[in-house]
């Protein structure tokens, strides 16, 4: 008697914890986040899987952005996707083949305040001219100087606003350094080479592609200016040719005055450097520009049920107080206006000046759509800087010989 | 005397520097392990830590469930390997004494199939195992490493130095086939046999891109794609320190494999043909 009323009670708790189980809906997300950002993620899906208790978000790390590329290649032609995920290129696995849930949810009764975004990052979001993901991680370049070395050099401690004024710095640097027989040191170098040619073309007033994504136009009198620019500091001694790699940690070391790199190294150099440094807007020529990149928050077809429920949590990350403690956890840009105004992001900003560059930049980002030949351009802009900077082709000739091989990828594709 | 003594000297010497070479790597990553996050990048760089961070160790144990990681990381490469070391041992014993029709051509198309890349099976071989329904599973970790033609040519190029006589007398005592392989062939190719197991071992247990593809979930994985965890994309701060305490301690079961077995691993190398 005793032991069939445990066993009663037994059977119902069971079935009371299976049917909350059952309530609730878990949604499996990937991410392809490392190192700290990595963790900040995960605290950040604890966070709302403790916040309610309809929806478990079950985060899983993919690896970077190659692998998890690979790994959605290979899922989505087994039909083997999660519901969501932190992707890169994310517009290339969802809008390319048809899945423009993001949009569909972004105009539902749910949507997003659309307008407190950034224009050019739903740009950036979108495949063939609608959104198939949303902003989240980004980046864009900015410009390190190490304030210590323009001391000591007798120039004023101040970022050069123009391209003019970037060679004269550097100029007086490279014979002030020749002087003082400081042999290691050079003026500029730039880590992602490929992602700052992009900006100086912008800058000069040029243009990467055509308007429908059908053809490049880095052939073009701006564009070709803008890396024949990108030669001279090479020439004159500027600018190591190749080595491009090694810019950050010989800026680091306190051997460059100057580093190009993405604002999610603001983190890493403030933490390492023991150098008074700050950071300034990239200096502009006919305009001011910088591109942006990062992976993005997407959805993958499923029940409606867990739709709505990936929605919900990708709602949530989006969410003001949500991106500005992303921000200043990670460094990562805030993807929202409003959130520039935020006090999390004020307090960053006293404590740690040199964030606000990076973010108040964000005003000029120029973006491209994703397009599918959008990793060939990239490769064949390493390419064409390693090219030209060892002379083994004039700007020119390297950009027509990129310009007719992304013809032909684009021609391969259609 | 002297002469053969300046000769040595010069020898131990440039082994010395070689042997250096090879280890410095090594001894870097174990000063890493031990250095806090802003010492790792500290110019001029320090090869003994300020203050050795022994907890660098702890901290990496807790950051990832590497225990678990570390159970399935040995049960993939254990049976990886012995499953490699059977169908090569079967294999190659067929290539190298049995006659059949098309046999050296079945056994060129086999080697043919080194020179394909990873990359260009990796989809269709994933697709398979989707429809097999071995996703996030052991036997999708295990089963298309089971057989590899690598294998399969090292141990036919020993198998092929065995006197055929011996064989002769085996079969005239009325020893079979099977018998012949298991109680003669295998004890007289250890060497080979053990640079199988150690090739597949370390294949299997450094394996990183399969399993991070075909596995979801976090009980599912291996050691190397714990160490993913401490990389950050587009250089956002990677956690040197970290990563290199975590690679110590996924190296350190191969090392001890490798001391253990090394010398029957130069042997293998050096008996079965191939030379550098």
């Amino acid at each position: 008697m005793k032991k069939a009323a445990v066993l009663v009670l037994a059977l119902a708790l069971l079935l009371a914890g299976v049917s909350t189980a059952l309530a609730k809906t878990t949604i499996t997300f990937w991410y392809s986040l490392g190192g700290n950002a990595g963790r900040v993620f995960q605290e950040m899906v604890a966070e709302f899987n403790a916040s309610q208790d309809e929806i478990f978000v079950d985060a899983v790390y993919t690896g970077g952005y190659g692998e998890t590329a690979q790994k959605v290649t290979a899922s989505l032609a087994a039909n083997t996707l999660p519901d969501g995920g932190v992707i890169p290129a994310a517009p290339l696995f969802t809008g390319r083949v048809g899945n423009y849930l993001i949009d569909e949810y972004l105009r539902g009764p749910k949507g997003l305040d659309m307008d407190d975004f950034y224009e050019e990052f739903w740009n950036y979001n979108k495949y063939d001219g609608r959104i198939a993901s949303l902003p989240f991680n980004n980046s864009t370049p900015v410009l390190f100087y190490n304030k210590d070395i323009l001391r000591q050099a007798g120039l004023e401690p101040k970022a050069p606003e123009t391209w003019d004024e970037l060679v004269e710095m550097a100029i007086h640097l490279r014979d002030w350094a020749a002087q003082e027989r400081l042999r290691n040191f050079v003026p500029i170098n730039m880590r992602n080479q490929d992602w700052m040619l992009k900006c100086f073309i912008l800058q000069n007033g040029g243009q990467l592609m055509n308007e429908d994504y059908s053809a490049a136009l880095i052939n073009e009198p701006e564009a070709v200016e803008a890396i024949e620019f990108w030669v001279s500091l090479v020439d004159q001694g500027l600018m190591p040719a190749g080595l491009h790699d090694r810019a950050r940690d010989h800026f680091i070391a306190g051997n460059q005055a100057f580093l190009f790199d993405s604002t999610a190294g603001i983190g890493t150099i403030a933490q390492t450097v023991e150098f008074d440094f700050d950071t300034a807007m990239l200096p502009g020529n006919k305009q001011r520009a910088v591109t942006l990149g990062g992976a993005a928050l997407t959805m993958f077809p499923s029940t409606p049920e867990r739709q709505d429920a990936t929605w919900e949590f990708l709602t949530w990350l989006l969410q003001p107080e949500n991106v500005a403690k992303w921000t200043v956890q990670t460094g990562y840009v805030p993807v929202r206006k409003s959130v520039l105004e935020s006090p999390e992001i004020q307090q960053l900003f006293e404590e740690q000046p040199y964030y606000r560059a990076a973010f108040e930049q964000l005003e000029y980002v120029v973006s491209m759509e994703h397009f599918w030949e959008l990793g060939a351009l990239d490769e064949y802009l390493v390419n064409l800087i390693s090219q030209v900077e060892y002379k083994a082709q004039t700007p020119q000739e390297a950009a027509d010989e990129l310009v007719r091989l992304m013809a032909e990828e684009i021609e391969r594709n259609r | 005397m002297r002469r053969t003594l300046v000769k040595k000297l010069i020898i131990h010497l440039v082994l010395l520097t070689l042997g250096a070479a090879m280890v410095l790597p090594f001894l870097w990553m174990v000063s890493t392990s031990l250095k806090g996050y802003h010492e790792v990048f500290r110019y001029p760089p320090r090869w003994i830590p300020d203050e050795p961070q022994w907890r660098n160790y702890l901290e990496v144990w807790k950051l990832a469930p590497f225990g678990r990681f570390y159970v399935n990381s040995t049960i993939v490469a254990v049976i990886t390997t012995a499953g490699q070391v059977l169908t090569g041992v079967l294999a190659a014993y067929a290539f190298a004494r049995m006659e059949f029709a098309g046999r050296d051509q079945i056994f060129m198309l086999f080697l043919a199939t080194l020179m394909v890349p990873t990359q260009v099976t990796l989809i269709p071989t994933y697709i398979v195992m989707s429809r097999m329904g071995w996703i996030d599973s052991y036997k999708s970790l295990i089963v298309p490493f089971l057989a590899t033609a690598f294998s399969v040519f090292l141990l036919r190029q020993f198998f092929l130095t065995i006197p055929k006589e011996l064989e002769e007398a085996s079969i005239m005592d009325g020893c079979s086939k099977l018998r012949f392989i298991f109680a003669v062939i295998m004890p007289l190719s250890k060497p080979a046999i053990s640079s199988v197991a150690l090739f597949g071992f370390l294949g299997s247990w450094n394996s990183y891109l399969w399993p991070l593809i075909v596995i979801n979930s976090n009980q599912m994985r291996t050691l190397p794609i714990g160490l993913r965890y401490f990389v950050s994309q587009q250089g956002g701060g990677s956690e040197w320190h970290y990563l290199m305490a975590a690679s110590l301690i996924v190296m350190l079961p191969v090392l001890i494999v490798f001391f253990l077995a090394q010398k029957q691993f130069i042997e293998g190398i050096a008996k079965s043909g191939i030379k550098g």
